[in-house]
């Protein structure tokens, strides 16, 4: 026996093409933004790179500091 | 000492003469005449013509065209769908509320890690200015002290 299709009727069918549409260009703006913030957290990894260097530095100074101090004569 | 005062009682007003309208002064011999203005001559010099009223523009109306209307009135559209294409789109549909749904809580978490981030910088920054006043103190001593 053939099997018969069967359909389903869907009202306002242009609408929701519409809101279909309307979805995509949603997408699309949270891609950008999403992509932003990417470039954002990137610059942010990097200042925080710049700021562990930075602390090494000064902890290394610092450790310096300390043992000309404690130990003056030598 | 007293603590009260006596009131002092208050003097009896006078009555006010009585006089006839005759023997009113008049206002004539109380102010002075005014004196006549002279004319002003302007010198031909510094005659000044004001200038003429502007007219106004006279145009003929221009016919604007209609605008398009904002809301497009659609007429309602209806379409039959094949059971099998229905069914993988309203499983599609329901996956993608899910998934935005799981988006919005990794919006939560991302929110909550932006705020503990601020207040970490702002430990960082309290504790920069903290080290940068010690550093200040130790400079300080060490070759102040020295002068």
């Amino acid at each position: 026996m053939n099997k018969m299709p069967v359909f389903i009727k869907v009202d306002q069918y242009e609408d929701v093409l519409d809101l279909l549409e309307m979805v995509q260009q949603k997408i699309d703006t949270a891609k950008n933004t999403l992509s932003h913030i990417q470039e954002l957290k990137l610059q942010e990894d990097a200042k925080l790179q710049e700021w562990a260097s930075h602390l090494q530095e000064v902890e290394h100074k610092l450790s310096s500091v300390n043992t000309r101090l404690g130990e003056p004569n030598q | 000492m007293r603590l009260f005062k006596r009131k002092e009682q208050a003097l009896p007003i006078p009555p006010p003469p009585t006089l006839e309208l005759d023997e009113l002064p008049k206002a004539e011999h109380i102010m002075p005449p005014i004196p006549e203005i002279p004319p002003i001559s302007v010198p031909d010099d510094m005659a000044v013509e004001l200038p003429q009223e502007p007219m106004m523009s006279h145009s003929d109306p221009v016919a604007i065209a209609p605008s398009a209307p904002i809301v497009e009135k659609k007429e309602p559209t209806e379409k039959y769908v094949e059971k099998n294409d229905y069914e993988v789109v309203a499983s599609d549909l329901s996956t993608m509320e899910g998934t935005i749904r799981r988006s919005q809580s990794i919006m939560d978490d991302l929110i909550t890690l932006k705020s503990d981030a601020d207040h970490s910088l702002e430990e960082w920054r309290a504790t920069l200015e903290d080290v940068e006043r010690k550093l200040l103190y130790v400079d300080k001593v060490l070759f102040e002290s020295n002068e």
